[in-house]
């Protein structure tokens, strides 16, 4: 290696001024780089070392897996090919069209999918788990009874209350101009029927002789005012019993 | 006091002093390496990556080092085509500008702490980042590392009489651009 005065010598007819200026280093270096920076290089290079060790590939391709690629690469890409091509001889207009999804979905849908199905996955093991079949099962009966309990109710209701249908049938009949039209000797025909008799209601009885005397000692303990007070305040009544007796 | 090479090429060799020997590689041409290295790139952080690149692909060939030239220039070779590499990804990465590659790296000087406009040893060190890239690399091996023509042939596979011209006209350039700095 030639020195510095010969380097000097050489360069003084050529550059004068930067052979005057002689060798300074300006650029820093950190302090006690050089005395670590071996262990520096050695140490990167046990870890490249461990590193390569690793990396090691642990997985098998199938036989002859990368002799059949290539075929099996091209046979996707002739049989896509295959479907543009028949779509443009059918429909040319369709096959211009791209098949960009047309339909939006809410924000952060497949994130928030996902999130559901991390949370399902981490579900403690001791949780306890609720079979969706069984409570299906309950639901069906459950319906099942409320629309066999509305069939019955209906039923019942439609046929085997015919009380109240006569009643409402009856309730737009004048009974009294009925009756005009009825013949005495119908009447008479009729209440002399036993049957018929018998088939009164069996509240409404006559008084006793014994209660009449009762009711009779009781009235005289009354004042005739308060009499009087009583078939005031109950005149409708009395009339309408007093009118219906003198017919 | 450093090991000779051929003693430390024979240590590598054996299984038990491998490690050993090439720890005192590292430490006999550490300085040197970097300060080539640090010239190129200019920036410490860069040339420490450089050099470290340097001395892992030095340990992964040595194994196949051919005696046929000497330790010393194989290990310029290696780290002034790392540095060069290294230069070519940063232009690539856009980190320094395609078309002003030198002006990149002198403005890489001028942003240096201790950087003084002033003084000649700076005003040297942005002239030299001016130079084409091969110019630079001859001038710092001839004018900083004293190299032989002869042995920076062989670094950088060109013939002597190219490398004393790219010199000179270096030399000159660097000798203008102060003039006028």
């Amino acid at each position: 290696m030639n020195n510095r005065a010969h380097i000097t010598e050489e360069l003084s007819p050529i550059a004068p001024l930067v052979a005057e200026i002689g060798i300074t280093e300006l650029y820093a270096v950190p302090k006690s780089y050089f005395a670590s920076f071996a262990d520096t290089v050695t140490e990167r290079i046990r870890i490249e070392a461990l590193l390569n060790e690793a990396s090691v590939p642990v997985y098998e391709a199938p036989d002859g897996y990368f002799e059949q690629l290539p075929g099996t690469v091209l046979t996707t890409i002739q049989r896509s090919s295959e479907v543009k091509s028949e779509l443009e001889e059918i429909a040319p207009l369709l096959s211009t069209i791209g098949k960009a999804s047309v339909y939006e979905i809410p924000a952060d849908y497949f994130v928030q999918a996902d999130l559901a199905r991390h949370a399902r996955r981490e579900q403690p093991a001791g949780a306890k788990r609720v079979s969706l079949r069984i409570a299906r099962r309950w639901m069906q009966y459950a319906a099942a009874a409320v629309f066999a309990g509305v069939l019955i109710t209906g039923a019942f209701l439609f046929t085997d209350n015919p009380a109240n249908i006569e009643e409402g049938k009856y309730q737009s009949v004048d009974l009294s101009s009925e009756l005009d039209k009825v013949s005495e000797a119908d009447l008479l025909k009729y209440l002399d029927n036993p049957e018929h008799v018998a088939a009164a209601p069996a509240t409404v009885q006559l008084a006793s002789e014994a209660d009449m005397a009762e009711v009779k000692n009781h009235l005289q303990n009354v004042s005739d005012e308060e009499l009087k007070q009583y078939v005031t305040e109950n005149a409708e009544v009395y009339e309408t019993v007093t009118s219906e007796k003198e017919e | 006091m450093h090991a000779d090479d051929k003693e430390l090429l024979f240590q590598f060799h054996q299984t038990a002093t491998k490690e050993r020997a090439f720890t005192a590689i590292i430490k006999k041409y550490q300085e040197k390496l970097y300060w080539h290295v640090r010239r190129l790139v200019v920036d410490h952080d860069d040339a420490n990556d450089v050099l470290q690149n340097v001395f892992i692909k030095v340990w992964k060939g040595l194994e196949n080092f051919r005696e046929d030239s000497q330790l010393y220039t194989w290990l310029y070779r290696i780290a002034t085509n790392e540095g060069l590499t290294f230069l070519e990804q940063q232009k690539k990465r856009g980190t320094i500008s395609l078309d002003t590659e030198e002006a990149g790296l002198s403005n890489k000087v001028r942003s240096d702490s201790n950087f003084d406009a002033n003084k000649l040893e700076w005003r040297l060190q942005v002239a030299i980042q001016q130079l084409p890239e091969k110019q630079r690399v001859v001038f710092n091996l001839r004018y900083y590392d004293e190299m032989p023509y002869q042995e920076m042939s062989r670094i950088l596979d060109t013939s002597e009489g190219a490398l004393k011209a790219s010199y000179h006209h270096a030399a000159r350039k660097i000798e203008e651009f102060i003039r006028n700095y």
